[in-house]
């Protein structure tokens, strides 16, 4: 019921005055959206079907191109890998803790976790990056510790940013940065919940858990959708640290899209860069659409 | 959320601190930028010039005067007075010394007799008379001759007593043998024909040994001649040269005489002057040379300058000056109690121990004799591609350099940098040296800095 | 609520304290750290850290009391080092002009997604979604070409011009002024006032803490700028803080930790500021109104 209200007040004025007026409203965002946006990336489409010396129109010949590149598929892999891996984590992550801080008794706890988790927002990547360095570094602080706690011999001190460790540490610092983040999301959505729902089923006689498997998790599903396109975009972020930390060339397992395209862009090789960002950017796309469905029940009706 | 809600919160000590954050940081800013630039030494720069050099170097002397005339004595006199002395000016007709005139009459009462010897000697000449031909040696050819003869004509005499002997011999035989019948008959006198026969060929033999010795004994005769004759020209030539030398040796006496005659009668001037030697002209006595009590050697006595004909500055150089200075190169003169300075050129140049002496003629009429002066030569280089101010070249362990600005583009945005560039000195003078190093004729060289700057040190430019 | 709580079993409860805990230690650790080795001095830290940075043998160690406490990297990072505030102005100048652009832009692209309706509305809206989420990566070859065209290339102009068409704050935006109720927008159009008035007297100020949440994240996002000014700007005088930082060499370890502390302030503070805006923003991007 609340959702109709919801729905019947912000009702978009409709007529031909408003929607110039509408128009104008977001025509200096779009001019500079085309100009700074949506031109370069149209320019990156043509040129993906193109040679880059030459100008030879060569259609799909830069796809196919990349996907014979090791490089391409390792970055893709990587990607993907850290993807699908970090994204389900982190949106189960943060709706644990989520749960947790609303089940917390009393308000100063809960508050004082929402601002620890939302804090590592707050640092700033070149502090994260210096503290990876130490951290991580064969000799860092995690080998030393686990040393001296015995827990480790010192020759098998692990090289975290120059071996398979290097992935989950950017998982890690994924995590880390964004289950605040999440975290919010999730609390708003559990707040969402109208409280008399969960009075009638207990009333019913449901038991905690069904509560939140037949209460709690249907109605979280919007949210789960906005969590996850953000978590999706806070993802692409993980590049920045791991470019301070590791530079253009890090270990292998956390050769990301990011460090194809900023190398491919340093060396010149445009038909590939274009052709990887146009798939990068068309798979996006083609995510936004599939979730299109629900956004649109959600904000657009 | 209310608007009057987020003002008020806005209003909160929260926006104080980040106030005040910013603040301080804004303060820091500046502070830390004023102190770098305080930090940061002005410096002030030159760009390096293609040019030539100009060697200024000054020497001190004293003038001279241009024509000098000495005061020459005979040589050997005893000077007794002298009456002038240095930097006097003299008219002609001074006196400048005396002679001792008792020491001129003792060499004239020398001279004089000298005179006498000479004379004789070149009167006395000797000529030695050449010595008596070989005339035994003729006569005795002579005697080989006429023994020649009187032998030759004994043996003919003999010869022809032979022959006649034989004629009668053989006549006789002859009418014996044929007495009659002309049957020849024994012969009885055919011994004696014989006997007339030998004799006759004795005679011969006889003849003929006594004309080959009678040649011999010319031959010996002659060659005795010879030997004399040759000889005596021998002595001949002797008694040539013995005359030849005497009258030579007449002549030189004469001609000592003749010297002598000159002494003597110079010395008579002297004498007749009392020993006093006067200027012959106006001048400035420059030099005194002979001492009293001494005696003069044939040289000057003393140099007179003739003021009349202008002075020379000689100044004298080190052996590290000399190498700027040429004959012909400009200079200038200053003088003691001359305002102006004088623009001349060096006209000559000699050796003075390990330096040298410069000499530069005055404009007539300027100076004094004897006056110090101050002679500035100076004198341009080739033309060198860079030349800096001296102060700006530094030096080190590692060698000559020089610090360029140069524009270095760091954080803080472009900032000026020092930069070394090693130099090589070609040439220097105390205010511009040429160098050759990796810079151009853009380069900004750093001249002089309100403090000691390093290499690679932050500065800035001054005015 | 707390009936549910009530239901969690007890051990759930210490299990989930404990994670809580150690999260959160996970935070509050490294800026600790970060803290204390900026009060340690250089030598200290480099003693500490050496193994880590340098190669140096043994092990790196780290203790959460400095030996020796002094202030010494923050007056050498404050009083010597002009360079430290070059950029540290820099990451200011251009992280505010880009949320001011932001404001003036995508403030009423918004109002005009939110509270209007026209052709193509939805399409442009879903544009808008995708171009947020494309990694900078994907377009970095042709805006390079824009700015170069523009003549915008290396220089903070070039970087901040971009970044203000950003559609993140329009997309923030969007649900907050979703959520003005119909009725005040229409009887201020009764009373008389016009789109712009609407816009300004009753959207801005009702949709006053989204738009604090928006330039909150928006603050994060750009105090924190690596790829484009990495791209963007070859001269280094002009790069933010956040490319120099790294690459204060290790000798200087001292003064990196002092900047990295100063540097935190100012997110920190906005983050103090706007934590409750930010929530707020997390909350209402979730699609649940206020």
């Amino acid at each position: 019921m609340k959702q109709m209200e919801h729905v019947k007040h912000s009702k978009p004025i409709r007529h031909r005055q408003g929607q110039l007026t509408g128009f104008l409203f977001i025509l200096p965002s779009l001019l500079g959206v085309a100009v700074f946006l949506l031109f370069p990336f149209l320019d990156v489409l043509r040129r993906s079907f193109f040679t880059a010396v030459g100008g030879r129109f060569v259609f799909l010949e830069n796809y196919r191109l990349l996907f014979e590149n090791t490089a391409f598929r390792l970055a893709l892999g990587n990607t993907l890998r850290f993807m699908l891996l970090c994204i389900p984590l982190l949106v189960a992550l943060s709706l644990l803790l989520a749960l947790l801080v609303s089940a917390w008794p009393g308000e100063r706890v809960p508050h004082l976790y929402k601002t620890t988790f939302l804090l590592p927002l707050a640092v700033p990547v070149a502090s994260v990056a210096l503290l990876w360095r130490v951290l991580f570094h064969q000799n860092g602080l995690i080998n030393g510790g686990a040393v001296r706690l015995g827990l480790l011999e010192a020759a098998g001190a692990i090289d975290y940013m120059n071996s398979d460790w290097a992935f989950w540490v950017l998982v890690g610092s994924y995590l880390w940065k964004n289950l605040g983040y999440d975290m919010i999301l999730w609390l708003a959505g559990l707040a969402g919940i109208p409280k008399d729902q969960y009075e009638a089923a207990r009333v019913d006689g449901a038991s905690g858990g069904s509560l939140f498997l037949y209460i709690t998790l249907p109605q979280l599903l919007p949210t789960l959708f906005t969590i996850s396109v953000l978590s999706f975009l806070n993802a692409f972020r993980v590049f920045r640290e791991a470019y301070l930390v590791a530079g253009s060339y890090p270990h292998s397992s956390m050769y990301l899209l990011q460090h194809l395209l900023g190398n491919w862009f340093v060396d010149l090789d445009m038909d590939k860069l274009c052709a990887a960002a146009s798939l990068l950017a068309l798979s996006i796309f083609l995510l936004i659409l599939l979730l299109q469905k629900s956004w649109e029940r959600e904000d657009l009706a | 959320m209310k608007t009057g809600d987020l003002l008020l919160k806005l209003r909160d000590k929260r926006l104080k601190i980040a106030g005040i954050f910013v603040a301080v940081l804004l303060i820091l800013t500046v502070f830390s930028r004023i102190s770098a630039s305080f930090m940061v030494p002005i410096v002030e720069t030159m760009a390096p010039q293609t040019g030539f050099l100009t060697h200024s170097v000054s020497g001190e002397g004293v003038l001279v005067p241009n024509k000098q005339i000495a005061v020459v004595p005979r040589e050997g006199l005893l000077i007794e007075e002298v009456w002038v002395k240095e930097g006097q000016t003299v008219s002609p007709q001074t006196p400048l010394l005396r002679l001792s005139v008792s020491d001129l009459t003792e060499q004239l009462a020398v001279l004089r007799l000298l005179d006498q010897k000479l004379s004789l000697q070149a009167r006395g000449a000797v000529i030695p008379s050449l010595n008596p031909l070989g005339e035994e040696l003729e006569r005795n050819v002579l005697r080989a001759q006429e023994d020649a003869k009187l032998q030759t004509k004994s043996d003919d005499a003999a010869l022809r007593r032979a022959q006649d002997d034989l004629i009668d011999s053989v006549n006789k035989q002859y009418w014996v043998s044929r007495d009659n019948s002309g049957k020849e008959l024994a012969n009885p006198y055919e011994a004696e024909i014989r006997a007339a026969r030998r004799a006759v060929q004795d005679a011969r033999e006889r003849q003929e040994r006594n004309l080959l010795e009678g040649k011999r004994a010319l031959e010996d005769a002659e060659q005795q001649i010879i030997t004399a004759e040759q000889s005596l020209k021998k002595e001949q030539n002797q008694v040539a040269a013995a005359r030849a030398a005497a009258q030579v040796q007449s002549q030189i006496a004469e001609i000592d005489r003749q010297l002598n005659a000159l002494a003597i009668e110079a010395l008579e001037v002297y004498h007749a002057d009392e020993g006093v030697l006067v200027a012959e002209q106006a001048g400035v006595v420059t030099q005194l040379l002979g001492k009293i009590g001494a005696r003069t050697t044939g040289e000057g006595v003393l140099l007179l300058g003739d003021t009349a004909s202008g002075y020379s500055l000689e100044a004298r150089f080190t052996a590290q000056q000399a190498k700027h200075v040429t004959v012909g190169a400009g200079a200038t003169v200053s003088l003691q109690g001359l305002e102006n300075e004088l623009s001349v050129s060096v006209l000559g140049l000699r050796p003075d121990g390990n330096g040298v002496i410069a000499s530069a003629l005055l404009p007539e009429g300027v100076g004094t004799l004897g006056g110090a002066g101050e002679l500035l030569v100076t004198q341009n280089t080739q033309s060198y591609d860079f030349c800096v101010p001296t102060s700006a070249l530094r030096e080190d362990t590692a060698g000559c350099f020089v610090l360029i600005v140069e524009d270095e583009k760091s954080i803080l945005g472009v900032q000026q940098v020092a930069q070394r560039v090693s130099v090589e000195v070609l040439d220097q003078t105390p205010e511009r040296a040429a160098v050759s190093g990796a810079f151009s004729l853009d380069s900004k060289v750093i001249v002089s800095s309100k403090r000691a700057i390093q290499e690679g040190e932050r500065v800035r430019l001054g005015l | 609520m707390k009936r549910v709580v009530r239901r969690v079993p007890y051990m759930l409860y210490i299990l989930g304290g404990t994670l809580l805990f150690l999260l959160g230690l996970s935070v509050w650790w490294p800026l600790l750290m970060v803290l204390t080795g900026s009060l340690m001095g250089s030598s200290e830290v480099m003693q500490r850290l050496a193994p880590a940075l340098m190669s140096a043998k043994g092990f790196a160690s780290w203790s959460l009391l400095p030996q020796f406490p002094t202030l010494r990297p923050y007056v050498e990072l404050l009083l010597d080092t002009p360079q430290f505030f070059v950029l540290f102005w820099n990451t200011v100048k251009m992280s505010g002009a880009i949320l001011i652009g932001q404001l003036l832009i995508g403030v009423p692209a918004a109002w005009g997604f939110a509270r209007y309706s026209f052709p193509l509305k939805r399409t442009l809206f879903l544009l808008y979604i995708a171009l947020m989420l494309l990694p900078f990566h994907v377009t970095m070859v042709s805006s390079f070409l824009v700015l170069d065209t523009l003549r915008l290339l290396n220089t903070q102009l070039g970087i901040v011009l971009p970044a203000v068409f950003s559609t993140f704050p329009v997309f923030i935006l969007y649900r907050f002024f979703r959520a003005i109720p119909h009725e005040v927008l229409e009887a201020a159009t009764l009373d008389g006032a016009s789109a712009v008035q609407c816009f300004l007297k009753i959207g801005v100020p009702l949709g006053g803490s989204g738009v604090a949440a928006a330039m909150t994240l928006s603050f994060f996002e750009y105090w924190n700028m690596v790829e484009q000014p990495l791209t963007f700007l070859s001269d280094q005088t002009l790069w933010p803080l956040s490319l120099y930082l790294p690459s204060i060499s290790a000798e200087r370890l001292g003064l990196t930790l002092a900047a990295s502390v100063i540097a935190l302030i100012p997110p920190m503070l906005v983050f103090w500021f706007g934590q409750s805006y930010l929530e707020e923003g997390i909350r209402v991007t979730g699609g649940k109104g206020r």
